[in-house]
């Protein structure tokens, strides 16, 4: 039977397409890919099919969702199928005393909130500065930072458990849930989660997921603070972070603002600008415990030469360009909507004593191949490291650009590197300069992992 | 014969004013302080609470005059009149007398909970004043049984209130005109998006919120003379033109600025909440 045919007797003739420019490149440098077929399955079942069928003709298969990881991880690199995971939204179970929610790939971050404000609005997840059609289960399997990552963590620890559809169809379960029919911890069995965990796609298709929620407090407030420079900045972060009182301290650095009301190129900053803005989130169960952390916050604030701070859901009522802050998820829509439509960044995570030094030196980079020094920063889980994220829109029309921006983003992987910090969501440039670095246990423990999983290196090829 | 009254809207009567009479009674100070600098419940909001009432109660002459006042003050994002305010103002209105404030209470300081009692009431007041006058007009055009003994009350009703609303109408119909002669906002000429410095674009997007009131747009944009002053906010500096119809904005402080004003970010920014008096003591004024 000719592939079609077969792809249709699973998920339906209507479902399945030729692969478009849509799956075949995403907003980044990399470059364009190629694939046979998109094909769109709406079951577990319907997945285990089709890759049972992959695994019979030895078909490489790319699962994708939104397609907006920034990092060209969902563009097929070695032909064969596309496996678009959106029609698979459904939000499986919530356990409310528990606190935790399992959902199919498709379900996106708006999709989550409605239905959590809806059904359980004591609870809460945690949202990234995503797009908010993006999907929830991708961000966690890719552990990303959401704003609630400073008190738990990047998105990998929120998993709960999983079940995924090996590359040879077998069904499997990680987590509580593989024992008794609760989603309840990664606790006390075996932690077979991690190995779906960034690990992109190679070790399986997860076709569910149990994700943690958290209590939702009361009481809110949000500042937005100015930084002067990179020590005071890190001073808050890590101050606020050793607390254990604030929900986020996110951090971007001045080209932020400048795209954010509407500037593109030339960006210039004047002397007399804030170097970083910051987005502190204080919560409490009570009034009074938040202001009491309110009054520390401020403290922290002053102790670190922060002198300018107010009331950020204010100002977003008042200044239109800020509106979009005020409420996660959300599109950040000078980003997504650069002049020419290229948007890419290295991130990484990794310890605060060198974040001075790896902010300046990837900063310096980017002023150094024409892009503005634009940093995202937060302390996570707890203090216990930070992220550096570097980041850049470029004109993907414009092929010198297009290099440019592929030359600095390796130097940045490798700049972070030496800074002692590991990008996350790596591109495959990326995977590679991180393999090169890494202790040969480790690479030889991936490969041990992949062989048992994927011998044939069908899942998403081409990454790590 | 259907002797039902085809007049749908409350009037004033004893029995309808009593109330509401009671009630501002006991909260006549919050009205006054309504109406002063440093008032409790701002201006945008009062407007608000008293043109849900009168919405609710239909008085034409109420919604004019207050609706010429709102347009007077302009629209401003960060009013943000809560829904349990405008809820109990409603509710009161449509039961004809003032709801338990209770749960007012819990979501306003004493202050201005005193001062939305007391605007509810002194509305519905108008309200039922207004209404009783169209009441009578539509027993004298026969819209409505003219009812003499009915008709004698509500004239003497209509009387009492001259005195009162001629002033209000005449400071409706001034509010209106001096809306309408107001100059628009201007897009405000400033460096590229790149060039701009933070508190220029910020002044860009308050701008409108900055100079919603009318009186105030007039007398700055009206100006014939540019005026040209400094803004300080924390480190960030920028200079604002203003007159003759156009706003510009530079960063930095140009020499030519005949004053700079200095203070933090916020009390700039709540300026634009129409807290001019309350704000205008966090911030400071300098010669250049």
């Amino acid at each position: 039977m000719e592939l079609k045919d077969a792809l249709a007797a699973v998920v339906g003739v209507e479902h399945v397409d030729p692969a478009g420019d849509s799956h075949l490149q995403d907003v980044t440098e990399n470059p364009p890919g190629h694939a046979e077929f998109v094909v769109r399955p709406r079951t577990a079942d319907e997945v285990r099919a089709l890759l049972l069928l992959a695994h019979e003709r030895r078909i490489p298969i790319t699962p994708v969702v939104a397609g907006y990881n920034v990092a060209g991880l969902a563009i097929p690199r070695d032909g064969g199928v596309v496996l678009d995971l959106t029609r698979m939204n459904a939000i499986v179970e919530l356990d409310r005393e528990a606190m935790y929610i399992v959902v199919e790939p498709g379900v996106t971050f708006a999709q989550l909130k409605a239905f959590l404000d809806a059904e359980a609005p004591e609870l809460v997840y945690t949202y990234p500065f995503a797009p908010p059609f993006t999907s929830v289960m991708a961000n966690a399997l890719l552990d990303g930072l959401n704003n609630l990552s400073l008190p738990h963590g990047a998105m990998g620890k929120w998993i709960n458990g999983l079940e995924a559809v090996l590359a040879d169809g077998d069904v499997v379960r990680t987590g509580s849930g593989g024992v008794v029919d609760r989603w309840f911890s990664r606790a006390p069995v075996p932690d077979f989660s991690g190995l779906f965990v960034s690990t992109q796609g190679t070790t399986g298709v997860v076709t569910s997921i149990a994700l943690q929620l958290q209590p939702k407090p009361p009481h809110r407030r949000r500042w937005l603070a100015f930084a002067e420079d990179l020590q005071s900045a890190y001073g808050v972060m890590r101050a606020l972070a050793r607390t254990g009182s604030f929900d986020d301290c996110g951090l971007m650095t001045w080209p932020a603002a400048k795209q954010l009301f509407g500037a593109t190129r030339d960006l210039q900053k004047t002397e007399d600008e804030p170097f970083a803005y910051l987005m502190i989130d204080i919560t409490g169960a009570s009034e009074a415990e938040l202001q009491a952390r309110v009054e520390l916050g401020k403290q922290i604030l002053a102790d670190n030469g922060v002198e300018q701070s107010f009331d950020a859901d204010e100002v977003a009522r008042l200044v239109p360009a800020l509106t979009k802050m005020a409420e996660l998820p959300t599109s950040l829509d000078f980003l997504l909507d650069f002049p020419g439509g290229g948007l890419t960044w290295v991130g990484s995570y990794g310890p605060g004593d060198r974040w001075v030094d790896g902010a300046r030196a990837g900063m310096d980079l980017l002023i150094d191949h024409g892009f503005p020094p634009f940093l995202v920063s937060r302390p996570m889980d707890g203090g216990h490291f930070y992220v550096l994220r570097f980041v850049a829109n470029f004109d993907k029309g414009d092929a010198a650009e297009v290099e440019r921006v592929r030359v600095v983003m390796g130097k940045l992987a490798d700049a972070v590197l030496q800074h002692d910090y590991v990008p996350y969501k790596p591109s495959a440039d990326a995977a590679h300069r991180i393999l090169d670095r890494a202790h040969p246990g480790f690479v030889r423990m991936l490969e041990r992992v992949r062989d048992a999983f994927d011998p044939d290196r069908r899942m998403n090829p081409g990454r790590w | 014969m259907d002797r039902r009254d085809p007049f749908p809207r409350r009037t004033a009567t004893p029995g309808s004013l009593l109330p509401w009479i009671a009630e501002l009674g006991k909260t006549l100070p919050g009205l006054l302080r309504s109406y002063l600098p440093g008032q409790a419940l701002d201006p945008r909001t009062r407007e608000r609470v008293i043109l849900a009432v009168t919405e609710v109660n239909g008085c034409r002459y109420c919604a004019w005059i207050h609706g010429s006042w709102q347009d007077f003050l302009g629209e401003n994002s960060l009013v943000d009149a809560d829904e349990a305010l405008l809820a109990y103002a409603r509710g009161s209105a449509e039961a004809g007398r003032p709801l338990d404030p209770a749960p007012l209470a819990e979501v306003l300081p004493p202050e201005a909970l005193q001062s939305v009692r007391a605007t509810v009431a002194q509305i519905e007041v108008s309200n039922l004043v207004g209404n009783t006058v169209d009441g009578l007009l539509a027993r004298l055009t026969r819209k409505r049984p003219l009812d003499p003994l009915n008709a004698v009350g509500e004239a003497a009703v209509v009387a009492a209130a001259i005195p009162l609303a001629i002033p209000m109408l005449a400071a409706g119909a001034a509010l209106r005109t001096a809306s309408r002669l107001a100059p628009p906002v201007p897009a405000a000429q400033m460096p590229s998006a790149g060039e701009a410095n933070l508190l220029v674009h910020l002044l860009a997007q308050l701008a409108p919120t900055l100079l919603a009131n009318a009186a105030l747009r007039t007398a700055v944009l009206g100006s014939p003379v540019v005026l040209v002053v400094g803004l300080k906010a924390g480190r960030t500096t920028a200079t604002v033109r203003a007159g003759r119809g156009r706003l510009a904005l530079e960063n930095g402080i140009s020499p030519d600025v005949v004053m700079v004003v200095e203070g933090d970010v916020e009390p700039l920014l709540r300026l634009a909440s129409g807290q001019v008096l309350q704000e205008a003591r966090n911030l400071r004024i300098r010669r250049p």
